[in-house]
């Protein structure tokens, strides 16, 4: 029958055709594959598990500093959310609903608003959501919903959806140019474990919504000792330049590209090369970075490295199989300090005392212009060990509790530490700067603190002896090049010191002396003929007397942010001012005035070489690194930076000179009859400022007030340098503030009480200010 | 008389249908093991359900096979008006379900009128061409045919049901051949067609029809051209068959079948699975023994003993062979998605007891057919 055959051979050929089509698609390798539908690429996914940040840890070794708390945070896959053009309101209707539980503001737009008039419902619904009772004719008004109403919001844009359009806080995280498909974005940090787990047994219904595991960072003690946040410094987001500089390109030509890509928001970035490095880079978008101090120095030892899970995954992107480690994660590793905290506290104590005396020396101060000074808040203290740079304490004050950084609770104490909107407030942040670290980033002049760096250079490179007497009239006079008169006063009083030593006029803070020394004095004008005339040591050999002792550069303490300080040199003044070197500039400069700065750190440091017969040794906050289970990783070796160059003879009679300005001079709280202590030291007035004019018709500065000494004075073990800014005015405040400061910080070092029955003499010491100063950054 | 009768008994046949349920409820088993549908519901519930309904439809095909077909052709004009009556009261009372009002519920279970339709138009049609025994090949007969098959594929097409309508299409043009249309009758068809089709992409096709073409188009030619969203399916089930190999990963070891990757795989894409866990192997073994069976269909209809009874076995022919082929030619690319489910392999309670019943109907013809005279 050949309608039989005819459908029997069509059935033939369909069976060949199956057949072969089904040989091509499961026996010829390529055809299998054409869609690029790898089986790997389908289902398997890559996980990182996130390095947990290594933690800090006090001298004692136990003491938390800073430590990493495991959170849940909630993010979301942009790439796995519902479609925006596909499924708009489902995707809508995912991010309100996440939006609504954790708590993120949306905007609703209305466009335009003469719906508003002929929708008396819109408009009543709108008013229960929050939006202003009164509606300006403009084309569009955005309306901030409050996070539980999200979901009604939606609501009522599905209602309206002509008019109305709901913004998500999301869309704009994940329209951010870097962020790929991929990857999760956290949308919300810290969430509770109750939500996490609500969300995940619903992830069907929130497709492209992850809880994914993280750590916050929290700083322990900060809240009780703020002045442990500049040392600590904190974390924070990565910004998009630190990741372009932190992951480095897997080849020349991709790190060009970067480069010149982000040159326009980064400048120009130094980018690593690493041609091993194809896949994962170490730092992903969202991830967190140490900003400053400790945080940011030991970055690289505390991040710790992600490790990279893989698992096989159905379509849902529901797991199928445990995870496959591919790389161990590996923890960073912690620090250990030099920084006992009952000491940092009592410094920071002992420091926020003398502040408030201070102030209420400012407040009692019979001179108006003094009274009118700006009230007292600021002031540095740092405590290193000079035989290998062990910091022992830094305070800075103002201080505030880092943990602002890191709490998501208190951003608005952050926002307020940041940019206040009150003008007011923000001139008064700028004056407080609680945020900086004083005693590595506050540059100030370090007056006559600076005298017995140059003593010790002048008798080094031979300007004077150890016995040469030089006339101190009380001031100094010359002629300038140029032929403008110049003079030096010694201090306010001008008295006449007749002739001294180097011994002598450290223990008298005599300005004419090293100013003499320095510049010389052959060309001062107000000296009788039997005066000993010395040339000088000239501002080339004053810098480089200074810089034996690492002045002008910073000492490369392991902190972020150091400030380098200023030795200021005929080339810096010919490029930086225009104007020619003048011996009075030398004389400036060599008692600590003019353009010299130093930051706290840096004067401790140099002492510390004065203290140790030249030797300057970095100064260094860690002691130690070691891994989770305590094994030492590294120890922190002493480090010297350099030895200056000063016979010990010389270094003996500069210590001899300030340990007379303790015994025999004005620095009577160090004495060791009111301090139980073999102190020696060197007080400084450092003014600043405009010029006033006192009630005598002087004209004068305010000044700071520090004082920085070593102790005991024969084998030194403790170097202190304290300065109160400020107050140098306010009844003599480097030898009646800055000086029993140092003192106290010492006794409370060496856990010396003050003798019981101290002469009369002894200054009367004040009592903690009650309550405590106000932190900028506390409630 | 009875043993004879058994010894005419098509037991090929049954031997085909019998490979095929067991290939199908292994790959239902497999496919319905950890999948879900798209918002989260497990599948797994429906393995019992199909072999209820296995039974169900064994049953129905030894009621068949007993029955004699013969007294049906006095009944089909009323089954045929009453199958017009189904269809359209389904588009009234009917249930939406996946894009389509095609299920009419009774009690908790729910079945497509659709199924019925095919049996009940291969009944009219054979029916009608035996009336017209003697004209067979005339175009007014040929013409009245074709009237009989529009109503109930207009009905089914407004469901929208563009598969069954195909099948119905099938079924007219398999019987109305094997009743005798004539080559010029073919040729006018395959003019006709072209327009027709330019009308159907006008005016009766959706856009979700039209994208289905477009992709089907890019599939052929150009595959880097098929927008990931509209081939999804089709692109996961060549991955999960391309993955098959020659054996197969292993019933309930293939990471597409499993991980949820091919849509619909209990159901239209379900050699998607057979593709991935049975290798090239299973898939070979099931068309072979699919095409054994068609070719017993059309042994059986060359054997009838009247025109009713070989219309019928054409009819049963047309459409099984239209599902076969279309719906491996949409698992394999080589025709646009089109939702039929394969015969004895896919889940589905209606289509399967449908089909046995169809079965049923062919071991009818089988036993009752002509004497041979020696």
């Amino acid at each position: 029958m050949p309608r039989l055959i005819a459908l029997r051979a069509l059935l033939l050929i369909v069976v060949a055709v199956l057949v072969g089509r089904l040989y091509q698609l499961q026996l010829v390798d390529s055809d299998s594959r054409r869609f690029g539908n790898d089986i790997d690429v389908t289902t398997r996914r890559s996980i990182t598990v996130p390095p947990r940040r290594g933690e800090i840890y006090a001298a004692d070794g136990w003491t938390l500093l800073a430590e990493s708390v495991p959170i849940y945070n909630l993010a979301v896959v942009p790439g796995r959310l519902p479609s925006r053009s596909g499924e708009p309101w489902r995707r809508a209707e995912v991010l309100a609903r996440i939006g609504q539980v954790v708590g993120l503001t949306s905007t609703l737009t209305i466009s335009p608003t003469a719906a508003l008039q002929e929708r008396p419902a819109l408009r009543t619904a709108l008013r229960n959501l929050g939006a202003p009772a009164q509606i300006t004719a403009s084309p569009a008004i955005s309306v901030t919903v409050p996070p539980a109403a999200t979901l009604r919001a939606l609501q009522l844009t599905r209602t309206h959806s002509d008019v109305l359009t709901l913004q998500s806080p999301i869309e704009a995280l994940i329209d951010r140019e870097i962020v790929r498909g991929y990857q999760s974005v956290v949308v919300k940090e810290d969430i509770s474990q109750s939500l996490a787990l609500a969300i995940s047994e619903n992830s069907t219904y929130l497709p492209g919504v992850q809880v994914v595991e993280g750590f916050r960072r929290r700083y322990p003690q900060s809240a009780a000792i703020p002045s442990l946040s500049h040392l600590l410094g904190y974390v924070g987001r990565i910004s998009e330049c630190e990741l372009v500089a932190e992951n480095p390109a897997s080849s020349w030509l991709t790190s060009l590209a970067d480069v010149i890509g982000h040159a326009g928001s980064c400048g120009l970035i130094p980018k690593q090369i690493d041609p091993a490095s194809i896949g994962l880079p170490p730092y992903q978008v969202d991830d967190r970075i140490g900003k400053d101090g400790l945080e940011a120095a030991y970055e690289a030892e505390l991040r710790g490295r992600m490790g990279i899970e893989t698992l096989l995954v159905d379509a849902l992107q529901r797991p199928v199989s445990a995870p496959e480690r591919i790389r161990p994660v590996e923890n960073g590793h912690n620090l250990v300090l030099t920084i006992d905290t009952a000491f940092q506290a009592e410094v920071e104590r002992i420091l926020r005392r003398w502040i408030a005396e201070g102030e209420r020396r400012r407040l009692a101060a019979t001179e108006d212009y003094k009274r009118n000074y700006d009230p007292i808040v600021a002031g540095a203290a740092v405590a290193i060990d000079p035989r290998d740079g062990r910091v022992l304490a830094m305070v800075s004050l103002p201080a505030y509790d880092n943990n602002v950084w890191v709490d998501p609770t208190r951003s608005a104490e952050l926002q307020a530490l940041l940019a206040p909107g009150d003008p007011a407030a923000l001139a008064e942040l700028l004056r407080l700067a609680p945020l900086t670290n004083r005693a590595i980033a506050g540059q100030y002049p370090p007056g006559s603190t600076l005298k017995q760096f140059v003593g010790a250079a002048a008798l080094q490179q031979g300007v004077i002896g150890v016995e040469t007497r030089l006339r101190d009239p009380g001031f100094l006079q010359l002629i300038e090049r140029n032929g403008a008169p110049f003079e030096l006063p010694n201090s306010v009083r001008n008295r006449d010191n007749g002739e001294l030593t180097v011994v002598d006029a450290l223990r008298l803070s005599s300005n004419v002396f090293f100013a003499s020394v320095a510049g010389g004095n052959d060309q001062a004008t107000n000296l009788d003929e039997r005066a000993l005339r010395v040339r000088g040591l000239d501002i080339d050999g004053l810098v480089e007397g200074l810089e034996w002792f690492h002045l002008g550069r910073p000492t490369g303490v392991d902190l972020a942010g150091e400030a380098p300080g200023l030795v200021p040199t005929q080339a810096w003044k010919a490029q930086t001012k225009r104007e020619v070197w003048t011996t009075g500039d030398t004389y400036n400069t060599a008692i600590g005035q003019g353009d010299m700065l130093v930051t706290p750190l840096q004067l401790a440091v140099a002492t510390g070489g004065v203290a140790t017969d030249g030797r300057i040794y970095r100064p260094h906050v860690v002691q130690a690194i070691v891994d989770g289970s305590g094994t030492l990783v590294r120890a922190v070796a002493p480090e010297l930076l350099g030895q200056a160059p000063v016979e010990p003879a010389y270094m003996q009679a500069i210590r001899q000179g300030m340990r007379d300005s303790v015994t025999n001079g004005l620095n009577v709280a160090a004495r060791e009859e009111c301090s139980g202590l073999r102190i020696a030291g060197k007080t400084g007035t450092a003014e600043f400022g405009p010029l006033l004019t006192n009630p005598q018709g002087r004209l004068v500065r305010q000044s700071h007030a520090w004082f920085v000494g070593f102790a005991p004075y024969e084998n030194p073990e403790i170097v202190v340098a304290v300065l109160i800014e400020g107050v140098g005015d306010l009844g003599d405040g480097s030898s009646t503030m800055a000086v029993p400061a140092v003192t106290q910080i010492m006794q409370a070092h060496f856990k010396v009480a003050p003798p019981a029955e101290a002469p009369r003499t002894c200054p009367a010491m004040p009592a903690d200010p009650e309550p405590a100063p106000p932190v900028v950054g506390q409630p | 008389m009875e043993t004879r009768r058994w010894r005419e008994y098509n037991w090929p046949l049954l031997v085909c249908v019998l490979v095929l349920l067991t290939i199908g409820v292994l790959a239902v088993y497999s496919a319905t093991l950890t999948a879900v549908t798209f918002n989260g519901v497990p599948l797994s519930t429906l393995f019992p359900r199909q072999l209820v309904s296995i039974g169900a439809g064994l049953v129905a095909m030894v009621g068949a096979t007993l029955f004699d077909y013969s007294l049906l052709s006095s009944l089909a004009r009323p089954i045929y008006l009453g199958m017009l009556v189904l269809l359209a009261s389904v588009l009234v009372i009917g249930r939406i379900s996946e894009g389509a009002q095609s299920w009419i519920a009774i009690g908790q279970r729910t079945f497509q009128p659709a199924e019925i339709g095919k049996l009940a138009l291969i009944l009219a049609l054979a029916a009608y061409f035996q009336h017209f025994e003697r004209a067979r090949s005339s175009w007014p007969v040929q013409l009245g045919g074709l009237l009989i098959a529009v109503p109930p594929m207009l009905l089914v097409l407004v469901q929208p049901d563009l598969g069954t309508a195909i099948v119905l299409g099938c079924i007219w043009l398999v019987i109305a051949w094997g009743a005798g249309m004539t080559l010029g009758q073919l040729l006018a068809l395959a003019l006709l067609a072209g327009p027709l089709a330019l009308a159907g992409w006008r005016y009766v096709f959706d856009d979700e029809q039209r994208s289905r073409l477009t992709t089907f188009y890019y599939l052929l030619t150009d595959p880097s051209k098929v927008d990931f969203n509209d081939g999804y399916n089709v692109i996961q089930a060549l991955s999960a068959i391309g993955q098959g190999g020659w054996v197969g990963a292993g019933l309930t070891r293939g990471l597409f079948s499993q991980g949820n990757y091919v849509p619909v795989q209990h159901t239209d894409f379900i050699f998607a699975v057979i593709g991935e866990e049975m290798g090239f192997v299973g898939g070979v073994v099931l068309i072979t023994f699919q095409a054994l069976l068609l070719w017993q269909a059309l042994t059986i209809a060359g054997q009838a003993r009247d025109t009713f009874g070989r219309l019928i076995a054409f009819g049963v022919f047309g459409m099984l062979f239209c599902h076969l082929v279309v719906n491996l030619g949409m698992n394999l690319s080589l025709l646009p998605v089109t939702g039929l489910p394969l015969p004895f392999i896919s889940s589905g309670g209606s289509f399967m007891i449908t089909v046995l019943t169809a079965i049923g109907l062919l071991q009818s013809i089988a036993l009752r057919r002509r004497r041979l005279v020696f």
